[in-house]
């Protein structure tokens, strides 16, 4: 099934224009707008790089790498896709090469008390919000990314296809199963009962 | 696929606002008369609600771009030996242009005769092997300015809203951590004075929710050198 994308919103597009119009500073080596890009994407990188890694300095080292690669590639960025799909696609994978160069150990799920995750049946919506990201360090790695992507930061399925180098398909994939996890891991979270 | 298999996957685009089209009205009748769905939607909500919330605990993103800042200028270094640094300054097309002028080739001259002789000073005064004055990406913090350090250890209910409300009482930013025995690495996030280190420590120490602060002086890069 091809889903019909709607276009970025206006705000996601006024952010857009205005990473673009960084970026071409940034290829001609402008320190201050490498300085202001920097700090905008530190931010956004560090929301789903800290949770991918649980650990901040290693989050931190490879935000630093992902934009020391942005500052080296800006001239070659064409425009094909959104800026920051592009620097997704490259901290994604500064990421996968750092967890892999050390063993893996973050990319594994978490094993809480070698128990399946269930939360208690009434939670309020602060500690929904915690049992949830709890139940995602459940999931496998590329099925947390693909939530992080697509819930966390808006991409549409073609984009975090792009971001995670992967067939359209197989990020319907990940979404699906992941949101099978959750869903079993959290069997409030729809605020009412879910028939079968 | 069933209808409600193909809601819940239009549902992801949904409630991140990128469905559109067909796909979005069909969705938008089957909603309607679908509590099964609805539920769907509502589960979806909470998932993008929760993912898209910030660490509550924040990094020194200024402090992490001077870091890498002084790697590119580094790396600047070693590509171009010819080259100071890069540019801190805005570059703009010309630059190029402006740089080959002779009274810049002539300050650029004079500025490698001066780093030789520094350089050569300070040989003769160093031990054989000296920690150099830089840092790449992926080493360890602990070059540079003395900074007094704070290692401290939060109490196990401790949420993430208690630590950046301990923080911000104690002016304090997380430096590095936790590491694997849950220790973070604090530094004070305006003075570098002993006497600020000592009264966060003292308040850290005073609030029920830290299980453990111990400061740490940082002596200078040189001073560790000798």
């Amino acid at each position: 099934m091809v889903v019909m994308t709607a276009p970025i919103s206006l705000l996601q597009q006024q952010r857009e224009d205005s990473d673009r119009r960084l970026l071409v500073k940034v290829a001609a080596r402008d320190r201050e707008a490498f300085r202001e890009l920097y700090i905008i994407y530190h931010r956004r990188l560090a929301r789903f790089l800290v949770r991918l890694t649980r650990r901040y300095e290693l989050a931190e080292e490879i935000i630093n790498d992902t934009l020391w690669v942005v500052w080296r590639k800006a001239a070659d960025f064409r425009g094909d896709s959104r800026v920051s799909t592009w620097i997704m696609g490259i901290a994604y994978r500064r990421a996968l090469k750092t967890l892999r160069s050390r063993g893996n150990q973050a990319l594994d799920t978490v094993p809480i008390e070698n128990e399946p995750l269930v939360a208690p049946d009434e939670l309020g919506e602060a500690e929904m919000g915690e049992w949830i990201l709890l139940a995602m360090q459940q999931l496998p790695a590329e099925q947390r990314l693909a939530v992080e992507f697509a819930y966390g930061y808006g991409h549409s399925c073609e984009e975090i296809a792009l971001i995670m180098d992967c067939p359209v398909n197989t990020v319907k994939t990940r979404l699906f199963h992941a949101r099978e996890k959750l869903r079993n891991a959290l069997p409030g979270l729809a605020g009412v009962e879910v028939p079968p | 696929m069933t209808d409600h298999e193909r809601a819940a996957e239009l549902l992801t685009w949904q409630v991140i606002g990128r469905l559109s089209g067909d796909d979005l009205t069909w969705l938008s009748t089957h909603l309607e008369g679908c509590a099964h769905c609805r539920a769907e939607q509502r589960v979806q909500r909470r998932i993008r609600d929760a993912v898209a919330t910030q660490p509550v605990v924040e990094f020194a993103p200024q402090a992490s771009f001077n870091r890498l800042w002084k790697q590119i200028e580094a790396d600047a270094s070693l590509e171009n030996p010819h080259a100071a640094a890069v540019d801190n300054t805005a570059v703009s097309a010309k630059a190029p242009a402006r740089r080959g002028s002779s009274w810049l080739h002539l300050l650029v001259a004079a500025q490698a005769a001066g780093i030789v002789l520094l350089g050569a000073a300070l040989w003769q005064r160093q031990p054989f092997h000296v920690t150099p004055d830089y840092r790449t990406v992926t080493e360890q913090p602990g070059v540079g300015a003395p900074v007094d350090e704070i290692k401290a250890i939060f109490a196990d209910q401790v949420r993430l809203a208690d630590v950046k409300e301990i923080l911000a009482g104690t002016n304090l930013l997380i430096s590095s951590g936790p590491n694997a025995a849950g220790v973070y690495t604090l530094i004070d996030a305006e003075s570098s004075s002993s006497a600020a280190s000592r009264a966060a420590l003292a308040r850290l120490r005073a609030d029920p929710r830290v299980r453990f602060a111990e400061l740490t002086p940082r002596e200078p890069a040189d001073s560790r050198a000798r």
